[in-house]
């Protein structure tokens, strides 16, 4: 329970100190830390790795299906997806718990085409700093945060793609 | 500008803010609703039949579901930050701050912690126990401009409790406190 405590305060912490300038309406994470590390099961059952789109852009959602404000935000990720994946950006969606049938099912409905992984134990979702959802991070090349925003975003905003191009480099 | 608001039947917004989410079609109880000093809060009890229906659909049995539903006066809400100018803030909660009144006696809000606890002793399905700790809203949060998160509140009192609601934050170095009065538990 301490230690829980302490690893929420700690979060708490990072994001009070995280520098608020924006960029767009995403927020800049502070000095960058590198990304916590993703290795989960897409819808297929196949293992995706976050290591393994280093050099790229990504773009990583964290959200689940019955999250009101997950699901208004799911229609312009897949518009701005259509867009990314043709300049070589990476998108990965990383649904809180759950099951592969629920997900899939969602998916089917909203016609998303980009990766999606199930986070079924929480574990990963923890090791990020983020509590609530909707939350999304991008990452740079040399896989660390650069951004972050809490709450529905448009995504195919014309100020937020820039945003996420720049860290092309 | 700064305005503590009491919406009857207020759904309209609600559907604007998060658009028309299945989960929760049939809520219609009274929205709260605060925007001011940096904040934005906006909550409305949800009707025990849809928090049951909600946590059953995340695997939760019969049972359990009855029994959050029947202890947690669940409010569905809504809290980020309010026309935060760029590099102003951040807005930060801490919801083991905020205070319930009823009945003459003061009280804290149940947190997510104290009910991933709760479900722990009652040896709760854990998937469903995942799905309702990120369910709830987080107790510690900073908002910089356009964040805001979703989440449900618990104020943990019986079934048509009336009560008050003290809820403070701090933007940058000050601390802010605003009440609603006359809110209440689901029936």
């Amino acid at each position: 329970m301490k230690a829980r405590i302490l690893q929420v305060l700690a979060v708490a912490l990072a994001m009070v100190m995280a520098t608020m300038a924006q960029a767009g309406q995403l927020q800049q994470f502070g000095e960058r830390p590198e990304a916590p590390e993703i290795v989960l099961e897409n819808l297929d059952g196949e293992v995706i790795s976050l290591a393994d789109f280093r050099g790229r852009v990504v773009i990583v959602n964290f959200w689940a299906t019955w999250c009101p404000p997950c699901r208004k935000e799911m229609p312009s990720m897949q518009r701005a997806w259509q867009e990314l994946r043709e300049n070589g950006v990476v998108m990965l969606a990383v649904h809180v718990g759950g099951t592969p049938d629920q997900v899939w099912e969602f998916a089917s409905e909203f016609g998303l085409d980009f990766p999606i992984v199930i986070d079924t134990t929480s574990k990963v979702s923890r090791s990020w700093p983020m509590r609530g959802l909707p939350t999304t991070f991008v990452i740079d090349p040399g896989g660390r945060i650069a951004y972050f925003a809490l709450g529905a975003r448009e995504w195919d905003d014309p100020d937020i793609l820039q945003t996420v191009y720049a860290l092309k480099g | 500008m700064s305005r503590p608001v009491s919406i009857g039947h207020g759904l309209a917004l609600l559907v604007a803010l998060f658009g028309a989410p299945a989960a929760w079609a049939g809520q219609d109880g009274r929205v709260f609703l605060w925007e001011g000093e940096g904040l934005r809060l906006e909550t409305a009890a949800l009707p025990r039949d849809q928090v049951i229906a909600f946590l059953l659909a995340r695997g939760f049995d019969s049972a359990t579901a009855g029994a959050i539903a029947e202890e947690g006066c669940i409010f569905r809400s809504a809290i980020g930050s309010f026309a935060l100018a760029p590099g102003e803030g951040p807005v930060s909660v801490s919801l083991g701050d905020w205070r319930v009144m009823a009945d003459g006696q003061e009280r804290g809000l149940r947190l997510r912690e104290d009910w991933a606890a709760e479900m722990a002793r009652r040896g709760a399905d854990t998937a469903a126990a995942i799905a309702l700790e990120w369910a709830l809203f987080p107790s510690e949060q900073s908002f910089g401009p356009e964040d805001y998160n979703w989440g449900l509140l618990s104020f943990a009192l019986p079934p048509g409790t009336p009560f008050d609601f003290t809820f403070s934050w701090w933007k940058g170095q000050s601390e802010y406190r605003r009440s609603f009065t006359d809110m209440e538990c689901s029936p």
